[in-house]
């Protein structure tokens, strides 16, 4: 069964960096406000989350480096990828930038 | 003569070798040459060896530093805007930046003899201003990459500062590129713990060179100065107390062990790199504050030709400990206050180096060294 054409599920976390932090967030638009269901439903749909070719990180290797596990779950498609900044194409850079602003004001919250 | 080589390059290590260098007769010194040269070229890319034989490419190499701005976005490397001999931008990231990786550039060279990243003259890249609200710094396998922090938080929410603002991050960074010449520590687990331990072990020294600090008298943390006063910190990381750098209502507890007994079996940060890194970064306290003086002199090169003679891409936590005792051992001497430093070093984190296991085999040494070298007095 579908979802509703507004609702989707985003599981994100952050790992590494210099710091060796973990960061994440579990996201449901029906508890977010309008706002931010508008603007991360375009920024899913201007990065091409559910059409990129799936990516072989092969930056693993690369010291400090953040890597990211996003999972979204919208209009009954659902989707795992993990990125890490070596290998992340810039058009996701703007919703990875979006999700790493949520996560830190929910943890200030 | 391939023999022969081959026979001495398995047996006497570079920088024994390069005390022949130094304190050998002229006879000595010629054979030495040859033998490093030969050596460097047997071990190709990597060239461990060619330290000694560059020594006077090395010193009088010159550092070649460029700074460039990614002007907040993420194309690499951005805008060249400070070159070597260039006056201060006036831009704190890019002076910072500019003068942190000369520091290390001069540690390497002026302690080691080691010319730049790969010991062939690398230039020094460095791009700050990556991205917004990037709190990170990373090498990506060719140059630096600085982030301004979280600044696009309000004030009194930032967590971090930008992350040029501590020298011992920026010598960080650019030992991961020392690494990846030399042993290139796979990035996972013990290995990749020891990646970057070696990264803290030289951002460290780096730091107390430039403030002439003894080992006694260093804080040995990393990354003092951060994270904001918003922070209840005194650094990211402590080589010197593994696990008491942070405790915070937001970030929770620093989680590095400083002994084996709480070893972090975890998937997560690449095995723990970040975390499990507290041992071995504890290890090199010990020793460096057992033997005195400026950490960088004798532990410092003890670790040093570790990382570039001993260890290989899979090496873990006890093959580090037996190969720097290996190395004290060579360098000053079997019981020498040194090798005895080392093993207390590595004894206090619970793991104990290998008995040398050249016992037993030094008349041999002693007898091949003459056959090729003669005697040091002839």
């Amino acid at each position: 069964m579908g979802m509703d054409q507004e609702q989707f599920h985003i599981d994100f976390e952050r790992t590494g960096g210099f710091t060796g932090g973990t960061i994440r967030i579990e996201l449901n638009s029906e508890e977010l406000d309008p706002g931010q269901v508008e603007a991360l439903k375009e920024l899913i749909d201007r990065s091409g989350f559910f059409e990129a070719f799936a990516m072989e990180n092969k930056f693993l290797n690369m010291p400090d480096q953040f890597h990211y596990h996003i999972t979204i779950d919208h209009v009954g498609k659902k989707r795992t990828l993990e990125l890490s900044d070596g290998s992340m194409p810039d058009l996701f850079r703007p919703l990875i930038n979006y999700l790493v602003r949520l996560t830190r004001k929910s943890r200030r919250s | 003569m391939k023999n022969i080589i081959y026979q001495i390059n398995g047996i006497i290590p570079p920088h024994m070798a390069e005390r022949i260098l130094e304190n050998g007769t002229p006879g000595q010194k010629k054979k030495a040459e040859a033998y490093i040269r030969i050596a460097g070229q047997m071990r190709g890319q990597r060239q461990q060896l060619s330290e000694l034989t560059r020594k006077s490419a090395a010193a009088a190499g010159e550092r070649v530093r460029k700074v460039y701005d990614a002007q907040n976005g993420s194309d690499l490397p951005g805008t060249l805007v400070r070159s070597e001999g260039a006056g201060p931008s006036g831009d704190a990231a890019v002076d910072e930046a500019y003068e942190g990786s000369g520091a290390t550039y001069d540690l390497y060279a002026e302690a080691f003899g080691r010319n730049s990243i790969d010991n062939q003259g690398m230039d020094l890249k460095s791009t700050v201003h990556f991205m917004e609200g990037y709190d990170n710094a990373f090498w990506n396998g060719e140059q630096m990459v600085y982030g301004d922090g979280d600044e696009d938080m309000p004030e009194e929410e930032r967590l971090f500062n930008r992350f040029t603002a501590a020298i011992d991050i920026i010598a960080h960074e650019l030992t991961h590129g020392i690494t990846q010449y030399e042993a290139n520590l796979v990035y996972r687990n013990q290995a990749g713990a020891l990646n970057e331990s070696f990264s803290d072990v030289f951002g460290s020294l780096v730091k107390q060179r430039v403030k002439n600090q003894m080992a006694g008298d260093a804080d040995w943390l990393i990354g003092e100065g951060l994270f904001t006063d918003n922070v209840n910190a005194i650094g990211i990381r402590s080589m010197k107390a593994p696990g008491t750098a942070y405790d915070d209502p937001l970030l929770g507890k620093d989680p590095q062990p400083g002994h084996m007994n709480d070893y972090v079996d975890t998937i997560a940060d690449n095995g723990g790199v970040h975390i499990n890194s507290g041992i071995p970064n504890k290890a090199f306290y010990e020793v460096a504050v057992e033997l005195g003086g400026y950490a960088w002199e004798k532990a410092g090169k003890i670790w040093y030709h570790t990382l570039c003679e001993e260890l290989d891409q899979s090496s873990d936590f006890q093959k580090a400990a037996n190969s720097t005792h290996k190395v004290a051992g060579e360098l000053y001497g079997r019981n020498s206050d040194e090798q005895k430093a080392v093993y207390n070093g590595w004894k206090a984190v619970g793991i104990i180096p290998a008995a040398d296991q050249r016992r037993g085999c030094r008349g041999f040494v002693s007898r091949t060294w003459r056959s090729i070298f003669g005697s040091r007095n002839a």
